[in-house]
């Protein structure tokens, strides 16, 4: 969740260039809000629990949790979307990994129309 | 680091050993600092890029909790002093060995990343609940400039 930290220190800047950010879990609604409310996020997170979106994607890790009732969950990932298309993504090869907010800045400021 | 055939001659230590009977406070700091050392990672220093990615601050840490159980060893004068020190080591080469197999093995077990839909893929039009209150159309909410991060939920 590391990352969900680091996008609200810089989303002022990334609302600047023009970005909307979502966010995507596979928690419930009510886990959600309290994340929110832990890092105090100006942006939302979707509650992914069926792993529809993360399938739709083929994001699923099977096994990747060590809950026990809810043992898959999506590997980490960040996608650039724009005009309905993934234009660019990111995917760390460690989950202990995610991009940074200031390289995820960069990346959004060259690969989207300004 | 070993002087064990020097010790005698060494100056006194300042902290009291288990010689005079006095406690060994150093056989109790070794294994608290390598319980803080492991537990900081997860709890605070994970949360920082510079000190998440390559955990340098907490493995130094738990490499200083590793030398002062060795002293604490070295110390040690009564068998139950020995005793109490070694296991203390013991606590503290483990966790230096639980981050160190956390962070350089079981963090890079993931998925074949060919599974992930390349550049270009369409959004599929998906309906998720979010914490706004409201529900939210991926495809809908993709025909503005998005960035979609997905996590593996709080844990």
């Amino acid at each position: 969740m590391s990352e969900l930290h680091g996008l609200q220190t810089k989303i002022t800047e990334f609302e600047a260039a023009g970005a909307r950010v979502i966010a995507v879990s596979p928690d419930t609604v009510e886990e959600n809000r309290g994340v929110v409310q832990r890092f105090d996020l100006d942006f939302p997170i979707l509650s992914d629990e069926n792993l529809e979106l993360t399938d739709a994607l083929g994001l699923r890790h099977e096994g990747g949790s060590p809950n026990r009732d809810k043992p898959d969950v999506p590997r980490p990932a960040t996608f650039i979307i724009e005009n309905g298309v993934i234009v660019w993504r990111d995917l760390t090869d460690n989950w202990r990994i995610r991009i940074k907010a200031e390289d995820l800045l960069t990346a959004f400021r060259e690969q989207t129309s300004s | 680091m070993s002087e064990s055939g020097s010790a005698e001659n060494a100056p006194q230590p300042p902290l009291p050993t288990s010689a005079s009977g006095t406690f060994n406070y150093l056989a109790w700091v070794g294994p608290v600092l390598a319980v803080f050392g492991l537990l900081s990672y997860f709890v605070y220093f994970s949360m920082w890029p510079v000190f998440r990615d390559f955990p340098w601050l907490n493995l130094l840490i738990l490499l200083g909790a590793v030398g002062v159980s060795v002293l604490a060893l070295g110390r040690a004068r009564s068998s139950l002093g020995r005793a109490g020190s070694g296991i203390g080591l013991f606590v503290s080469v483990s966790m230096l060995g639980l981050l160190c197999f956390y962070a350089f093995f079981l963090s890079y077990q993931l998925p074949d990343a060919g599974r992930v839909v390349d550049d270009g893929t369409r959004l599929p039009a998906i309906t998720l609940a979010s914490t706004d209150g409201e529900a939210i159309d991926i495809a809908d909410a993709a025909q503005d400039k998005l960035i979609l991060v997905f996590y593996r939920g709080h844990w």
